[in-house]
């Protein structure tokens, strides 16, 4: 077993080198692109810090921006998905609390819990992404539009990596 | 002064997330920002260089049409060479140095990055200052134009896409010289919309839309587009014009930076007569 801070990094790469080799080719139907790299964000031990969230949320939004020219958009929304975070495991806590578990997983968790919460997460992450890039509202419906499909393409193939990654673990 | 420190460490998650989002739109409003130099993109050394690498094996599955389209090009540029015309009356032509004057230079580049499904796309030339690039050069693709000079590294140089927020060309109808405004709105990246063609002028789907060569960046008779559709606009006299791009961005292989001898004269003559 890798320790906690090694496989982080190493996903932390792994992560961004996909998302900006590969994912930022592909569109679904010509303007969907899915976000795989907040998957980094979503998988951190529950109980780390939220400051500590947030900073690690900014370098990896900036590392996915600095490779596809887009600014500060990808930290922006970043940092704001580790915002919300926090709050969103307080809403979904279990009974018993998280004390025993480190990394969220499908297997602790139950499906349900992890679905509402990768959902809630990666809509707030899209919605800021999406409405920063546009930054105009005469376009408001063909952006939510944007959004939600996005969100869904994004959620699916999140669920898709952890199948084939958390199964191998056993 | 302390319950002020009190306070701002008893909400600092708070205060941390709207620093940081202030750090982002800083960023953000940079790299939107035309002029400004922004070091944090894809023409870095080493973001450069890893998409470098990338490309060089993605390249191999697209050679077969990058072939067919440069020797379509070198068809095309052997027809316009002296050779490919005969003299049919001496007494009128002299063709030389006093006629004619070189005003455009082209370098070629090969794309290593490019987006398609954002608001504001930017692509990636494998050439940079070194060659000779700078900032607001245009950029055509062999199909047609291609976008603006960003950003330039030693050996990298972004390019602001054609479909983006900003892009504002200057193009006319071929068949009757009439100009108009190019944009795009950011819906399909093989149409763009052209704005500023009064309503009495006769239109018909698939006319050939060329650059006006108004502007400094690129020279007139650089295709655009065809016209795909056309309404009347309600309000005011012009039309709502959408063109299908020549240039397709999904599968750009090579551009060509154009280089304008005499841009630079122009453009301070310009801003001379616009001062007074």
């Amino acid at each position: 077993m890798i320790n906690l801070v090694t496989r982080n990094i190493i996903r932390f790469l792994v992560l961004v080198l996909f998302q900006v080799l590969v994912l930022n080719n592909i569109y679904l139907s010509g303007f969907i692109n899915p976000n795989l790299y907040i998957l980094f964000i979503l998988l951190l031990p529950v109980n780390t810090a939220p400051p500590t969230v947030m900073l690690l949320s900014f370098f990896i939004g900036l590392s996915v921006d600095i490779f596809s020219d887009t600014g500060g958009m990808h930290a922006a929304a970043s940092v704001f998905l580790a915002f919300c975070r926090p709050y969103i495991l307080k809403l979904l806590s279990p009974r018993e609390g998280y004390e025993y578990i480190t990394e969220p997983a499908i297997k602790q968790l139950g499906f349900t819990w992890f679905l509402v919460y990768i959902f809630m997460l990666v809509l707030s992450h899209h919605l800021v992404l999406f409405y920063v890039e546009v930054f105009r509202f005469s376009e408001f419906f063909y952006t939510f539009a944007k959004v939600l499909l996005s969100t869904v393409t994004t959620v699916i193939i999140i669920f898709l990596v952890l199948f084939l990654v958390q199964r191998k673990k056993e | 002064m302390r319950n002020l420190f009190l306070f701002i460490w008893r909400h600092h998650f708070i205060f941390l997330f709207l620093l940081m989002e202030a750090v982002c739109t800083v960023l953000i409003i940079r790299n939107n920002n035309y002029h400004f130099s922004a070091y944090l993109n894809s023409s870095g050394a080493l973001t450069g260089s890893i998409y470098a690498g990338f490309n060089a094996i993605a390249e191999y599955f697209s050679l077969k049409e990058v072939n067919e389209q440069l020797s379509t090009e070198n068809a095309r540029l052997r027809a316009k060479t002296k050779y490919s015309f005969s003299v049919y009356n001496r007494g009128l032509f002299r063709i030389g140095k006093n006629v004619y004057r070189q005003q455009y230079l082209y370098l070629e580049g090969k794309v290593v990055n490019n987006s398609i499904n954002r608001r504001n796309n930017y692509f990636t030339l494998s050439i940079g200052s070194e060659q000779g690039v700078k900032p607001g050069m245009g950029v055509i693709s062999p199909d047609g134009i291609a976008g603006v000079i960003k950003d330039v590294s030693a050996g990298y140089s972004t390019v602001m896409s054609v479909l983006h927020k900003n892009t504002r060309v200057s193009v006319k109808i071929r068949k009757n010289n009439y100009f108009g405004t190019m944009v795009w709105d950011g819906t399909d990246y093989r149409k763009a919309t052209l704005l500023d063609v009064p309503k009495h002028v006769e239109l018909t789907r698939g006319d050939t839309v060329i650059t006006s060569g108004f502007s400094t960046l690129y020279p007139e008779g650089i295709v655009a587009g065809t016209i795909g559709s056309f309404t009347k606009d309600q309000e005011d006299n012009f039309y709502v014009i959408t063109l299908n791009l020549s240039t397709d961005f999904g599968k750009m292989d090579f551009a060509y930076v154009v280089v304008n001898l005499y841009g630079v004269e122009q453009q301070e003559l310009e801003n001379r007569s616009d001062n007074d």
